[in-house]
């Protein structure tokens, strides 16, 4: 078997070297070979290596920027640092518009209070389920989705009053020193009343805090 | 197969292996090597507060 592949081949393998000997089939023979060897040490050994090279180089340039960056931040953060400084007796009014807790009960009495100092009869105060030690959210968020965004206490008022004290109730309301948004807000006649003029108000609101402590943070 | 249609193979092997080189190094070079964690590292941050929101919060009395 092996001899007759020899001898079928063999016709061939002596044709080789003269034909080689033919200047113009030597030239293209070695083009030929020499462009093939090109493509497979490109394919294989130049592009992985000319590829690592423009990588390390693009790497070595976004090393750079971010240094910068992070240089130009530093020199931010220490205006910023200063400015914190000129706030500092400021902060209460902050953190009273925007507590880093839920500050729940003193929502609750303030929201009684100003249904109190408004003369207005509060029928019914609902809260949507909120996490008051802040645990489940951050068990489930990210750091920097909690930092992010706010979090909320959704509330609904019904209350029963004079146009009036029910309009103050609301200004008393927005007012407040905790930052409340009213989402939406109903006045009709109130059935229920002995006098015409008494109106029913149906209030959504919400009060946000944001839950990160700033020692935390740090 | 003639040594002419060798050579037209050889040439366009070779011309398809350095427009490959050439795409791979463009890419390279234009591809972000920043990871997440780095890119919100380096987002600039405004060091001065809103006065006039203070002085609004000054404005709103207690409950």
């Amino acid at each position: 078997m092996a001899n007759l592949g020899y001898s079928r081949y063999r016709q061939y393998y002596q044709q080789i070297g003269p034909a080689l000997k033919k200047p113009h089939i030597r030239a293209y023979t070695m083009t030929i070979l020499s462009l093939f060897t090109l493509s497979f040490f490109g394919a294989f050994a130049i592009r992985p290596a000319v590829k690592e090279i423009f990588e390390l180089n693009r790497k070595i340039n976004d090393q750079r920027l971010v240094n910068q960056k992070l240089d130009e931040k530093i020199g931010k953060l220490q205006l910023a640092e200063q400015e914190y400084e000129k706030i500092q007796a400021d902060l209460p009014l902050i953190l009273g518009a925007l507590p880093q807790e839920p500050n729940f009960p003193p929502f609750l009495k303030a929201v009684e209070g100003v249904a109190s100092s408004s003369a207005i009869s509060l029928n019914e105060l609902r809260f949507q389920d909120i996490d008051i030690l802040g645990k489940t959210q951050e068990k489930l968020a990210t750091p920097s989705a909690i930092m992010s965004s706010p979090r909320s206490i959704v509330f609904t008022v019904n209350a029963s009053g004079f146009y009036l004290d029910l309009l103050s109730s609301l200004k008393n309301l927005l007012t407040g020193s905790r930052l409340v948004v009213i989402n939406e807000s109903n006045f009709s006649v109130d059935e229920k009343a002995t006098t015409s003029a008494t109106l029913r108000m149906d209030l959504k609101g919400t009060a946000y805090f944001y839950q990160n402590k700033i020692g935390e943070l740090e | 197969m003639r040594s002419k249609d060798l050579f037209i193979l050889s040439i366009l092997t070779f011309l398809t292996v350095v427009a490959w080189i050439i795409s791979d190094s463009y890419h390279a070079s234009v591809t972000s090597t920043l990871t997440t964690v780095e890119k919100k590292l380096i987002e600039p941050i405004e060091p001065s507060f809103d006065q006039e929101v203070i002085a609004q919060l000054k404005e709103r009395h207690g409950l």
